[in-house]
Order: C-alpha cells, then sequence, then structure tokens
C-alpha cells in the first residue's frame, strides 16, 4: 500500500509540471501587452520597455519558465498586476472561503444523493422515484447561475428567509450551497441509483436471498458498498473541483473565494494571478484522484496496488 | 410416502406483465438422500423451475400455479419471513458460475460463516471453527489461510468448494444444484460432482442437480426428468433411462452427445429450434422438430403416459403404454 501510494504521488509530479507549462504557454500567447494591461493604459513607450526589461518578458520562453519554476519552488507565484500583492497572499485569503463553501455544498450533494439514490432504487419505477429522479434531473440540467438567480429572487428576495449574498455569518452558506450541491446530488442519486439496480439483480445477491439473509440486510451488508464504490472517484472530483473554485456560484453571491479570485484575473488580464489559480485546481484536481483511488484501493479487494 | 422430501405439482411460472408461462405444469419429486437430475437445453425453464422451489426468481416472474411442498409444508403460502427460515437452513442453493455466486468484496470464510450466523446460535469464535471444518470437509487445503482470502484469489473449483460449503452450514435437507460444474474445467467437474455425491452419504442430504449435459446427469443421479420448452417430456429411472430413452426429443439429444466408443464425422443435431414463449404452438410444443409427427400431434397435446417400466412419457408414441 506504501509502495503504491509513492508511485502514485510520483506519477503526479511530472502531470502538475505538465501542466503548469501548457498553462505557462498559454499565458504567453494571449493577446495583450502585459505591461500595458498593468499600468492600465497611462504610460508612454519608453516605460513600457523599460518594465517588459526589468520583468524578463524578452527573455526566451524556456528561460521565463524556468524562472517561474524556481520561483513557485520558494513558495513565490509571483505578484498580482492588479492588486499589487503576492498571488500567494491572496489566494491564501480567498481559499479558505472557498473551502468552507466546497464542504458544506458538498455535505449538502452527499448527504441528499446518497441516500435519494438508494430509495429511488428499491421503489425503482414508483412516483416517489420518479419524482426524485426529476428533481435530480432538474438540478443536473439547469444552469447554476438560473439556479442560483431563482433561489435569490425567491427565498432570499420575495421570502427574505435567507441572506441574498455575501459572506459574514453560517446563513450566507445556505444558499450557495444549494445552488452548488443540487447538480452534484443529482448526479450522484442517479449513479446510485442505476448501480445498485444493476448490483440488486447480480448473482451474489440471489446467493445472499437464497442463505435465508433479510432483505434489508442484504441491501445494507451485499449490494451498498458495491453500488457506491464506482461512484466515489466522481464524488471525489466534485469536491475537489469545488475548492478550485466556484466561478459562477461565488459571483453570483459576492462570495471573496477562489472563484471570484479568478474571475476578477481573467477580466483584468492579471496573469500570475490566474497561473496562480489554475495551478491551484490542478494541485487539488491531482490529490482528490489520488485519495479517491487509495480510497478504492482500500475498499476493493480487487484492485492491485502493485 | 414419508420419504418424500420435495413435491413440485403442478406447478406454472410465468412472467407477470406478459402472462407468458415459462415453465408449464411441472411435476418433481425428490425422495430422500435421493439425487435427482433435471435435464434440458439453454431456456427449457430447468433454472426457473429450481428458483422458484425457494422462490428466489426474478421480480417480473411469479409462480402462477401450483403447490411446493417441502417436508409437507407448502412452500408457496409462506410468507417472506418464513420463508427466509426455509431458505439456507432447509433447502440450499449451490449455482453456476461461483465467482460470480460469491460477494467480490467479502472474505470467502466470512460468507460461509454467514449462513451459520443467520441460522444458528453459535458464537464468535464457535462460528470461525464450524467454517474452517466446513472447509476442510468439503476440501479445501490450508483452510485457515483461505478463510480470509476473496473470491478473485480462489480457482473457479475452489470458490465451488466454498460455495458447496456453504450450501451445508446449516444442515439442510435439500440442496439444489444448478449447472454447479458448467463453468468449471473438465477436470474439476468430476471432482465437484464426485463431493456433491458424497454429500449425500456424509450428511444424508437430497440433491436436485440440474444440467444441459446428458452425461454429467446419468452418473450422478437416481432418477431423471427431461424438460422441453417448460414442460416436462419425459421421467424416468437413470438406469432405465439410459437404456430406453423414449420421448423422441430424448432420444436426439442422446444421438447428439458425442460418444467416444464411435468414430463419428459429425454429430447429429436436432433440426429446427425450440419456440419461444411467446409463440407456442398448439398440440406437442416438440412436434415441428420431430421425425414423428402426425397431424395429431399439432393440435392435442399428449398427457405424461406411465409406461410398464415406470418411466412416463409426454408422446402419443407411447400413449398405449411399452
Amino acid at each position: 500500500m506504501r509502495k503504491y501510494i509513492a508511485k502514485r504521488i510520483a506519477v503526479s509530479v511530472p502531470i502538475i509540471l505538465g501542466v503548469i507549462l501548457i498553462t505557462f504557454v498559454l499565458m504567453n500567447y494571449i493577446p495583450g501587452n502585459a505591461v500595458t494591461a498593468m499600468m492600465q493604459n497611462k504610460i508612454n513607450n519608453e516605460t513600457v520597455a523599460r518594465v517588459e526589461e526589468e520583468m524578463h518578458l524578452n527573455d526566451p520562453i524556456l528561460v521565463r519558465f524556468g524562472l517561474y519554476i524556481k520561483d513557485l519552488l520558494h513558495g513565490d507565484l509571483g505578484t498580482s498586476f492588479v492588486m499589487n500583492q503576492p498571488v500567494f497572499n491572496l489566494i491564501k485569503n480567498a481559499f479558505p472561503n472557498t473551502i468552507k463553501l466546497a464542504l458544506s455544498a458538498i455535505a449538502f450533494a452527499w448527504i441528499l444523493g446518497i441516500p435519494i439514490g438508494i430509495i429511488s432504487a428499491l421503489k425503482k419505477n414508483t412516483c416517489l422515484d420518479k419524482l426524485f429522479m426529476g428533481v435530480s434531473l432538474m438540478g443536473i440540467s439547469m444552469p447554476t447561475f438560473s439556479i442560483g438567480i431563482i433561489l435569490q429572487y425567491l427565498i432570499a428576495y420575495k421570502l427574505k428567509w435567507l441572506p441574498i449574498s455575501g459572506f459574514t455569518t453560517p446563513a450566507h452558506l445556505i444558499l450557495p450551497s444549494i445552488v452548488l450541491g443540487w447538480s452534484m446530488a443529482g448526479e450522484i442519486s442517479r449513479l446510485i441509483r442505476t448501480n445498485l439496480i444493476d448490483v440488486i439483480q447480480a448473482d451474489y445477491i440471489t446467493t445472499a436471498k437464497a442463505k435465508g439473509k433479510s432483505r434489508m440486510g442484504i441491501v445494507i451488508f451485499h449490494a451498498l458498498k458495491m453500488s457506491i464504490l464506482p461512484v466515489i472517484t466522481i464524488m471525489m472530483m466534485q469536491f475537489t473541483s469545488l475548492l478550485g473554485g466556484a466561478l459562477i456560484t461565488e459571483n453570483i453571491f459576492s462570495i471573496p473565494g477562489i472563484g471570484t479570485l479568478s474571475i476578477s484575473a481573467l477580466s483584468n488580464r492579471d496573469i500570475p494571478l490566474l497561473q496562480g489559480t489554475i495551478i491551484l485546481s490542478t494541485f487539488l484536481i491531482i490529490i482528490g484522484n489520488l485519495i479517491a483511488d487509495i480510497i478504492y484501493a482500500l475498499a476493493d479487494p480487487r484492485v492491485h496496488y502493485d | 410416502m414419508e420419504d418424500i422430501v420435495l413435491q413440485v405439482k403442478d406447478v406454472t411460472i410465468g412472467d407477470k406483465k406478459s402472462g407468458y408461462s415459462i415453465v408449464d405444469k411441472v411435476n418433481i419429486e425428490v425422495k430422500k438422500q435421493q439425487i435427482v437430475g433435471i435435464v434440458g437445453e439453454s431456456g427449457c425453464g430447468k433454472s426457473m423451475t429450481s428458483l422458484a422451489i425457494m422462490q428466489l426468481m426474478p421480480v417480473n416472474i411469479a409462480i402462477k400455479e401450483g403447490q411446493i411442498l417441502f417436508s409437507g409444508e407448502e412452500l408457496t403460502a409462506l410468507k417472506e419471513k418464513e420463508l427466509r427460515k426455509v431458505r439456507g437452513k432447509d433447502i440450499s442453493m449451490i449455482f453456476q458460475e461461483p465467482v460470480r455466486a460469491l460477494h467480490p468484496l467479502h472474505k470467502v470464510g466470512k460468507q460461509i460463516e454467514e449462513s451459520l450466523k443467520i441460522h444458528t446460535n453459535l458464537s464468535k469464535e464457535d462460528r470461525k471453527k464450524q467454517t474452517i471444518s466446513l472447509m476442510k470437509s468439503v476440501g479445501i487445503p490450508d483452510a485457515e489461510m483461505r478463510y480470509d482470502q476473496y473470491p478473485h484469489q480462489l480457482s473457479g473449483g475452489l470458490n465451488q468448494r466454498i460455495m458447496i460449503a456453504m450450501a451445508i452450514a446449516a444442515d439442510p435437507s435439500l440442496i439444489i444444484a444448478d449447472e454447479p460444474t458448467t463453468a468449471l474445467d473438465v477436470t474439476i467437474q468430476a471432482q465437484i460432482l464426485q463431493l456433491l455425491r458424497s454429500l449425500r452419504e456424509r450428511r444424508g442430504v437430497s440433491i436436485i442437480l440440474i444440467s444441459h449435459d446428458l452425461a454429467v446427469i446419468c452418473e450422478n443421479c437416481d432418477y431423471v426428468y427431461v424438460m422441453y420448452c417448460g414442460q416436462i417430456v419425459e421421467e424416468a429411472d437413470v438406469r432405465t433411462f439410459f437404456q430406453s430413452p423414449k420421448h423422441p426429443y430424448t432420444q436426439a439429444l442422446i444421438q447428439a452427445s458425442p460418444d467416444p466408443e464411435k468414430k463419428i464425422d459429425q454429430l447429429m443435431a436436432i433440426k429446427g429450434t425450440v419456440p419461444s414463449i411467446e409463440n407456442i404452438p398448439e398440440g406437442c410444443r416438440f412436434a415441428e422438430r420431430c421425425p414423428h409427427k402426425t397431424e395429431r400431434c399439432t393440435k392435442v397435446e399428449p398427457k405424461l403416459y406411465e409406461q410398464n417400466d415406470g418411466t412416463k412419457v409426454k408422446c402419443f408414441l407411447f400413449e398405449e403404454g411399452r
């Protein structure tokens, strides 16, 4: 097991480096001049040339990539053009808000999605199943911005049950968590439902029945683990993608998280900040996948980790 | 009569929605310590019959008519909760593909132990001891080590031994083995069948052995039922059956089996196909493929006619008895 984890971590390093290289190169080809963007056009050509020289912008791309990696290893992600602060600090301040939102959204998704999937499978083709699957499908198919705005209008503006936006009290977490969690709960419940329906028809379930095991006992001890196991990877991926920042939802609800940071970086051509947020989410997705694979290997004896 | 363990009486099994019958008025009788074979090609309803005994059919399939009596008790009248006390305790099952019939995430030892957990009051330690001795009794070497392994770590033959250990754990009086050796190598097949046969003497169980393989049936059973398209077309004592197969379908089946004594270029095949359950013909279901077909065969359904040697045959050729 330890060997497996070490091997997986070793494989992750080149992937992270690859993503950094790709984003770096892509950023390099974004049209427009970084210096003029930074100075907001209030400068003359001489200053532009001087600053370009200072920032090594005229050096070959590989040299600049080398410099970037060198700084990165020292925890230096550069300085934001627009906010004039180290990118590392900006991310450090925004990340806890994103974590809070991600945790509460994922809790919403798992606590609702898993039981709904199980109940729908056990009550297959009943009204309850159809209702659950309909609500799940709605969550999956409606774009987050429309769910967000509809909920803001109905629950916050009309009914005044919850705050409309901001991020000061725990109540502020509820609406954005529903917006983010609904579609994820929908995905999870539909997958678990399909898996469980399949698993219940498997031969080993007939064996358990032939042993005289009760229906509940079969569902809990024989069927459940088998039907949730394949969903673990997707559940982890949902979580890590949330940690990378929920662009639209954070924006709609004015949550000062990674998503809001990314959007402002994008619209201001704040290249160091944008790179920083992309590297963060890459890193999180790779870690998340690693954790999912480890859980999978621990839960399923058929997975070989050598 | 008192040594009759199981009686399947006029059982018809059908699809709930479409109403089609998969198994039609089947009668089977199993005596104490008897090994009864059911033979027929795939799709003839033999597996469905075996699942119906403990009512383990898929949800859309139900017993439409008939009774199933186990030691005089009517299983078809039992509630789910009462049935659970019969399943695994009085009657147990062995399935075709052991690797698929065992839970992939549970240790094999635990899977055997589960039967003991459901049906006995043994303590945890006693259960484990009992499990290991069961594993040894079905010929699993290194039982202590195997106890902690998973099905994918064991060979097909060993997995089938695990299934057998599971089946005998709660000391049932009837074991239903549905194609227990079909998925195994030929050499392992013989060992598993021998193990099953030995259970009869050692544990006094009766066995229903279901197979599409005539050789397996003839070598292991005392009494044989031949099924065709959901019906029993012939039943006989195994010796009589083998010496004088009567129903044209049985005869054709035997001709279609390879015989190592005779060198032939090509095996006989039965012409035509089995009628589908949506499209059951009037009269005898085998008529279309039968070399002895008369006009009557396509109009009137023959009954099971009893012969002088005790055989029963569902064919007009044997109407008068021979």
